[in-house]
């Protein structure tokens, strides 16, 4: 451990013990870093918390699929040994339709070429080509997920910056790369005519963002996920146990490397000297001294809410204002008597994520809908089923179905939160039983999460999925906002590891990486 | 309000005093603001500015008011300037720059009360003021258009000021631009007097604004005081080597290239380097953002718009030109080479006649008179 320094009590403080911020001090404290990590709940893991919903019921009830996990941390922090396994690689989706015709999307182009076969020969022709093409531009970007994107010095360059310059690190240049600052819908119109096809890819793009499929860059998250992912890697994973047997094994990870982890510890100011953080208060009165502070709360309660917001430049503190972080997907868990029959949906897709987006009109009138503080009765829905590969969630011949239904909005104008809840599981359940149709007579018990609640549970994180919309202006070198991703820190002192920092949000511990990497540099005096 | 080709165009709460005087029919609008380009004849108005006495229209300005224990605090960090050392009824200019350094606008801050400024500016940027107080004990209102202005030019309207009964006139600006201290005896508290340029400003609330300029009027009457318009404001300018923002230098949130970006000391500001505010971080990376300086020319014939030449090469080119029929001067305002900058320095301005000769006069410096 580093020598004591009088008067701080760490050298490092992470506000928040989700999992960026517990990958974020387990990797400082294995650089020999006094480290302590300050969680407002009762206990760690943020969104990725496994629940019982009902008696015999368990499941990830916020966050449901762990991935792309970051090599360096799994590698660093040895999680597989600490005890974490995987139940399932979640590889391939299927696109449900009411008719059966249920279109694949998996990693066999063959298949799914086969099964949009039934819609337009065209596009089973033009699939193979289009997926190999998007699977060739992730892996281009896979580089610019796992480093820092650092925005170019000065002047012109940084106004018109996307993604952190075009250099080594950035969007891939010529036509294909030219095809992501398209929007999804159109990039999907250039080469697709099945509107179920296009439906749910643009879906299943967007999804926990805010936007809809007509805004420019949306394309670009269509290969996001699959580009944070390194070649050979497990992708995105169902962990044994669910998503709170994941921060589990971070928090093993953390004791092991000897952070020291304090719950219920709401922060609620940071602590200055000579113009640079040196620690925090605390809600209970108590103040932690420490010269560097990572916060996983989100960037406008950092830098807006704690303190920091006179020491901002102007610009900055405006451009914050802007970020947009208000959330767009509802999370409903149900628990089921028996396993609902998917009319013509052969039992071995179940393992997989099930799309219900039926065209990208009907994703474009539930944005509308919900542009107006209104819930549309058709939410586009991504169902998973954990018990088909997680025996251990639940009792004998029982399961767990889990969805996340886009778009619902944060608020709902005249009705209220009980009155909204109630809206979004009907149309949940409605719109599957057209899918599923013994669905609704196996639910035993509901479980919901709306927006407005993920924002409550975060204390301070937001509402957003992902920490804020993955759009070209809050990615890469402007992710939160310009300036924020600067090497020099815009609150000398003050760092951040949450969703709303490069590369994005999700369950992937890169964000933590990045920020313990950058506590590292900031501490040697390099940037 | 009216509008003109789609666009608003606002009325100066002086319009009533200026629209019967202005027998041309020229109208300038700035800030959106129609005031008169010309009155009668521009020649006249442009030597009663260098040898009698002017009085100009000067509402259209943007005017931004600041309030609060921290005001001080906050306009220190948000302009380039230490506006804490001002003193009661004393002004300043300032220049603020955004997050990167790059100057965002200029203008004239006076302070009213210890906790209270007023910020006087061509630029229209009370937003960006009012979103970054946020934090600071400080209350930012927009007070355009609900105050009235007019500018007092020329040798004789200090004599003038003090004929109309606004006692103990403030001292001449000093270097750094700050003046002396405001003491105004007829409708005081209610005026607010400030040294601006060779002259004066007077403010006051839209409906008194009138009052002032009819005093002003009836007491210059014998000084030969006579009512000008921008053209000859502009003159006056160019002579003086005065920049002016939007003409002279695009603000930086309206820049589209980055050579149209400038420093503080690309416009003759040399901020206090030990002092934070708004952009100094970026500032002590980059103390300046081209290889130009913005400096005066002169010329033999009337000047246009247009690409200087130095050696058969591009050496800047001319963003205000004046002809100036008091004077007779053919002058002009140019960015060029730092290399070029030199008084006596011989440049070309190609044109349909030839290469014109051009010489280079001195530097111009930031501050712009209204």
């Amino acid at each position: 451990m580093a020598d004591a320094v009088p008067g701080q009590d760490y050298d490092v403080i992470v506000i928040g013990g989700g999992v960026n911020g517990l990958v974020c001090g387990a990797l400082l404290a294995q650089a020999r870093k006094r480290v302590v990590v300050l969680e407002a709940q009762s206990r760690l893991g943020g969104m990725c918390r496994t629940d019982e919903i009902s008696p015999g019921f368990r499941l990830s009830t916020v966050a449901h699929l762990i991935g792309p996990l970051d090599a360096e941390v799994m590698k660093a922090l040895r999680l597989a040994k600490l005890g974490l396994q995987f139940s399932a690689r979640q590889t391939g989706a299927v696109a449900l339709s009411p008719d059966g015709r249920h279109i694949v999307l998996g990693e066999d182009l063959r298949y799914t070429a086969q099964s949009l076969g039934a819609y337009d020969t065209d596009d089973a022709r033009a699939w193979p080509a289009f997926a190999t093409g998007m699977r060739k531009l992730s892996q281009q970007l896979h580089g610019w997920t796992q480093l820092p994107a650092v925005p170019p010095a000065g002047g012109e360059a940084s106004r018109v910056s996307l993604l952190g310059g075009r250099s080594k690190s950035a969007i891939p240049e010529g036509p294909a790369g030219q095809q992501l600052e398209l929007s999804i819908a159109e990039l999907l119109d250039r080469h697709f005519a099945t509107p179920q096809l296009k439906g749910a890819l643009a879906f299943d793009a967007i999804l926990g963002n805010a936007l809809p499929p007509s805004a420019a860059g949306t394309a670009l998250l269509a290969i996001l996920r699959r580009a944070l992912e390194p070649q050979n890697a497990n992708g995105i994973v169902h962990p044994v146990g669910g998503a709170g047997a994941f921060a589990a094994a971070l928090q093993k990870a953390c004791e092991a490397a000897g952070v020291r982890i304090r719950l219920g510890a709401q922060v609620d100011q940071f602590l200055f000297e000579a113009g640079r953080v040196a620690g925090v208060h605390l809600a209970n009165g108590e103040a932690v001294y420490a010269p560097h502070v990572v916060s996983s709360l989100s960037p406008v309660q950092t830098y807006l809410h704690m303190g920091a917001e006179r020491d901002l430049p102007l610009g900055f503190k405006k451009r914050l204002r802007g970020y947009r972080m208000e959330g767009a997907v509802a999370k409903v868990n149900l628990a089921l008597n028996g396993l609902p029959t998917f009319k013509n949906l052969d039992k071995r897709f179940l393992k997989d994520r099930l799309l219900v987006c039926l065209s990208m009109d009907e994703l474009a009138r539930a944005h509308a809908a919900f542009s107006q503080g209104q819930i549309a009765s058709d939410l586009a829905l991504e169902v998973t089923l954990p018990s088909v590969h997680d025996a251990s969630l639940v009792r004998a011949g029982c399961h767990v179905m889990s969805i996340s239904a886009t778009y619902v909005p944060p608020q709902f104008g005249a009705q209220d939160v009980e009155q909204a809840r109630t809206s979004v599981v009907s149309a949940v359940i409605n719109r599957l039983r057209s899918f599923a149709p013994d669905l609704p007579d196996l639910v035993g018990a509901v479980d919901v999460y709306l927006p407005v609640d993920l924002a409550q549970m975060g204390g301070g994180a937001g509402s957003h999925w992902h920490g804020g919309d993955l759009s070209m202006d809050q990615m890469g070198a402007l992710r939160p906002v310009h300036w924020a991703a600067a090497p020099a820190p815009v609150v000398p002192g003050l760092h951040l590891c949450g969703a709303g920092t490069h590369p994005c949000g999700g369950v992937t511990g890169t964000n933590g990486r990045l920020a313990a990497e950058a506590v590292l540099r900031s501490m040697q005096g390099v940037s | 309000m009216s509008e003109v080709n789609g666009r608003t165009i606002l009325r100066s709460p002086l319009h009533s005093r200026t629209a019967p005087l202005c027998v041309s029919d020229r109208w300038a609008r700035p800030c959106h603001v129609a005031v008169p380009e010309v009155y009668t004849s521009e020649s006249e108005e442009c030597e009663a500015l260098s040898c009698r006495a002017a009085i100009a229209d000067l509402s259209a300005c943007h005017g931004w008011r600041f309030e609060g224990e921290e005001a001080a605090a906050f306009l220190g960090f948000a302009t380039t300037h230490d506006v804490s050392s001002i003193g009661l009824g004393q002004t300043a200019r300032v220049l603020w720059c955004d997050d990167d350094g790059f100057a965002r606008g200029e203008g004239l801050v006076a302070r009213l009360e210890t906790g209270c400024f007023e910020l006087t500016s061509l630029v229209s940027d009370y937003a960006w003021f009012a979103d970054g107080a946020a934090g600071f004990a400080v209350e930012v209102t927009d007070r355009t258009g609900l105050r009235g202005g007019v500018a007092l030019r020329g040798p004789y309207a200090g004599a003038i000021l003090e004929l109309a009964g606004f006692l103990g006139v403030p001292e001449r600006a000093t270097s750094d631009g700050v003046a002396g201290p405001r003491a105004t005896g007829w409708r005081q508290n209610q005026v607010l007097l400030q040294r601006a340029g060779d002259g004066f400003d007077l403010w006051t609330d839209a409906a008194g604004i009138g009052a002032v300029w009819d005093r002003l009027m009836r007491v210059g009457a014998g000084f030969g005081l006579l009512p000008v318009g921008t053209l000859a404001l502009e003159h006056a300018r160019i002579e003086a080597a005065t920049a002016k923002v939007g003409v002279d230098w695009v603000p930086a949130q309206h820049a589209l290239r980055a050579h149209d970006l400038r420093v503080p000391l690309d416009l003759g500001v040399e901020p206090d380097g030990l002092r934070r505010f708004n952009g100094s971080e970026a500032l002590a990376q980059r103390p300046r953002a081209g290889g130009s300086r913005l400096v005066q020319l002169s010329s033999p014939r009337r000047l246009q718009p247009g690409e200087l030449i130095a050696k058969g090469g591009s050496a800047g080119f001319i963003t205000s030109v004046s002809s100036s029929p008091a004077t007779g001067k053919h002058l002009g305002l140019a960015w060029i080479r730092e290399d070029l900058a030199k008084p006596g320095t011989a440049l070309g301005l190609p044109g349909t006649s030839g290469v014109l000769d051009i010489l280079v006069v001195r530097l111009c410096h930031a501050w712009t008179m209204p």
